[in-house]
């Protein structure tokens, strides 16, 4: 089998939220390929492509789907750790990036999925869970030394504290960082995020992904 | 004319119990019911911060009144907020001065951890004392027999993810779709009493808020094999006409599905296109909606007008029957004002004239 029929059968089956087989074929397969050719050419590309658009550009498939598929590629990524974890030696790990659910914000289903796409494309994830504080955004990726920051929020009045973030950037005078945020008000309003003072917003991982390769 | 559950007034003096009813039962009223939802400006209205209103009864009771005799809308609500009805499983609230209350942290860890408990009595939960003591309030008042009283609770594919997550609750529908059924199976009987309490109260109608059922969070597979059969269960049991809210969840793409759940109404997303949905309907189903609750803040007047009639236009449009109530998709957030708010039942009033 080539590395294309096995992207082909693994996005199939995820698509079908065939939980046990797509896991089958990962598990199957990890002797017939390298780990990191796996990771990118197989689970990368099937959660970059799962999701899709409509003209408006609302997304057509359901929370439930991307979940899915999230769930599948996090499971299929810890059969590969321990290949990985020989081969990594030899390769460079992509920047840093902070995530998280902004102060009063419980809501996780979007950062969860955005984590497994993050580490599938190469990326180094802090992940400070839900209800974080403007500040502890800004603290740890000063600490860590991170140039991105993904905040997301699904209640309203939530997404107002993102602002926040860019105040505390701002006391600190670190230009150098930036912010990404996304959640289901900003596909409500698309004007909102330019109020909480954000460099970007979007809910398109593909988007997400074309920002940070690019900026 | 008699509908399922009252005798409609149809009269020239028709209160706004006897539109809502006439709209639901797919004769045409005088007008457009409107429904701006909104639960905070009863704070606002009773110069109390939002932490208090959710306090007492009597607070949310003067506050819907006192909002409905300002502006005249077509509905009052006992509603006090969404994750009280984790409260009698073992959750905490935690109440915030500029937004709707949260969970304090999530009560359980595992689905089993349902499973093995015996559901709560809602009888003799100390959580619903105070919305109890509101409908009573209702009923006793000059609003019972004029305005329709509406009880809102949240829907059964919902109120796992108060005990869950979501992101839990959903891997659950992955890996073990067995045991997502037995959970939502343990709790309709739960949803069902609390929703007959309420009615038995008082209440006209019931609001059952679940946002998992659209398309926006499920794919359209899993109505059919979960939502139709749990729903026909409920709309079989519970004694008043039931309004499914989305939650500002898409729907379009299950009109179908919905009719077929037995409920008499819906919400739309701003995202849905009315005009399609009403096709969908085939005056089947009641639409409600779709102002966008979160632009809605930022509009003009002008824009407010333009909106009110687009979406008037698009859901009175070609019809042998009304089934249309004008509504916001959601909840309006807290920095909607009460003179935006009036805008858009003044203008729901003007264009929604049959």
């Amino acid at each position: 089998m080539e590395i294309d029929e096995l992207y082909q059968k693994f996005f199939n089956l995820t698509k079908m939220r065939e939980y046990k087989s797509s896991l089958e074929i990962i598990n199957n397969n990890v002797n017939n390929f390298s780990a990191q050719e796996i990771l990118v050419k197989v689970i990368a590309q099937t959660l970059n492509n799962i999701q899709t658009f409509d003209e408006k550009g609302y997304q057509n498939v359901s929370a439930f789907q991307v979940l899915a598929a999230a769930k599948i590629a996090s499971d299929a990524i810890k059969i590969l750790e321990p290949f990985l974890k020989k081969e990594i030696k030899n390769s460079i790990q992509k920047k840093k990036i902070i995530i998280g659910n902004i102060f009063q914000d419980y809501h996780g289903l979007g950062k969860e999925i955005l984590k497994v796409v993050l580490q599938a494309n190469g990326y180094q994830v802090i992940d400070l869970g839900l209800n974080v504080p403007a500040s502890k955004f800004v603290e740890t990726a000063i600490k860590e030394g991170a140039h991105w920051i993904l905040v997301s929020a699904m209640m309203y009045n939530s997404a107002l504290g993102i602002k926040n973030i860019r105040n505390e950037l701002k006391k600190r005078i670190r230009k150098d960082i930036k912010v990404m945020c996304g959640g289901a008000p900003f596909n409500y309003n698309s004007k909102l995020y330019k109020k909480l003072k954000v460099d970007y917003m979007t809910n398109n991982i593909n988007e997400i992904l074309s920002i940070l390769e690019k900026k | 004319m008699g509908s399922k559950y009252r005798t409609i007034n149809n009269s020239e003096d028709m209160t706004a119990l006897d539109r809502v009813f006439a709209t639901i039962s797919g004769e045409i009223p005088d007008r457009v019911p409107v429904f701006p939802l909104t639960t905070s400006i009863s704070a606002e209205l009773l110069n109390i911060d939002l932490p208090s209103l959710y306090q007492k009864g009597e607070f949310i009771f003067n506050g819907q009144v006192k909002f409905q005799k300002l502006i005249g809308h077509d509905f009052v609500t006992s509603f006090f907020y969404l994750v009280k009805d984790a409260e009698p499983w073992g959750a905490e609230p935690i109440f915030y001065v500029d937004g709707d209350p949260n969970l304090k942290s999530i009560p359980f860890t595992q689905l089993d951890d349902i499973l093995n408990i015996e559901i709560p009595d809602v009888n003799s939960a100390k959580a619903y004392e105070e919305p109890k003591k509101t409908i009573k309030l209702f009923t006793k008042s000059e609003i019972k027999g004029k305005v329709p009283i509406i009880g809102v609770l949240t829907g059964p594919f919902s109120l796992p993810v108060f005990f869950f997550t979501l992101s839990k609750w959903l891997e659950s529908l992955l890996i073990e779709p067995q045991k997502f059924q037995k959970v939502i199976e343990k709790i309709i009987p739960y949803v069902i009493d609390w929703a007959n309490i309420q009615i038995e109260l008082g209440v006209d109608m019931i609001f059952m808020v679940d946002g998992v059922v659209s398309t926006t969070v499920l794919p359209k597979d899993i109505f059919s094999k979960y939502v139709i059969p749990i729903y026909n269960k409920l709309t079989s049991n519970i004694k008043a006409p039931i309004i499914l809210g989305s939650a500002g969840g898409e729907v379009q793409g299950i009109i179908s599905e919905i009719i077929r759940s037995g409920v008499s109404a819906t919400t739309l997303s701003s995202n849905d296109d009315l005009t399609i949905c009403k096709k969908l309907a085939n005056e089947k189903l009641v639409l409600m909606g779709n102002l966008n609750n979160i632009e809605f803040g930022d509009w003009s007047p002008n824009t407010v007008k333009k909106e009110v009639k687009k979406a008037i236009d698009a859901g009175t449009n070609k019809l042998t029957k009304s089934m249309y109530i004008l509504m916001n998709q959601h909840n309006f957030p807290k920095s909607v004002t009460l003179s935006q708010i009036g805008l858009m039942v003044k203008f729901g009033k003007k264009f929604g004239k049959y």
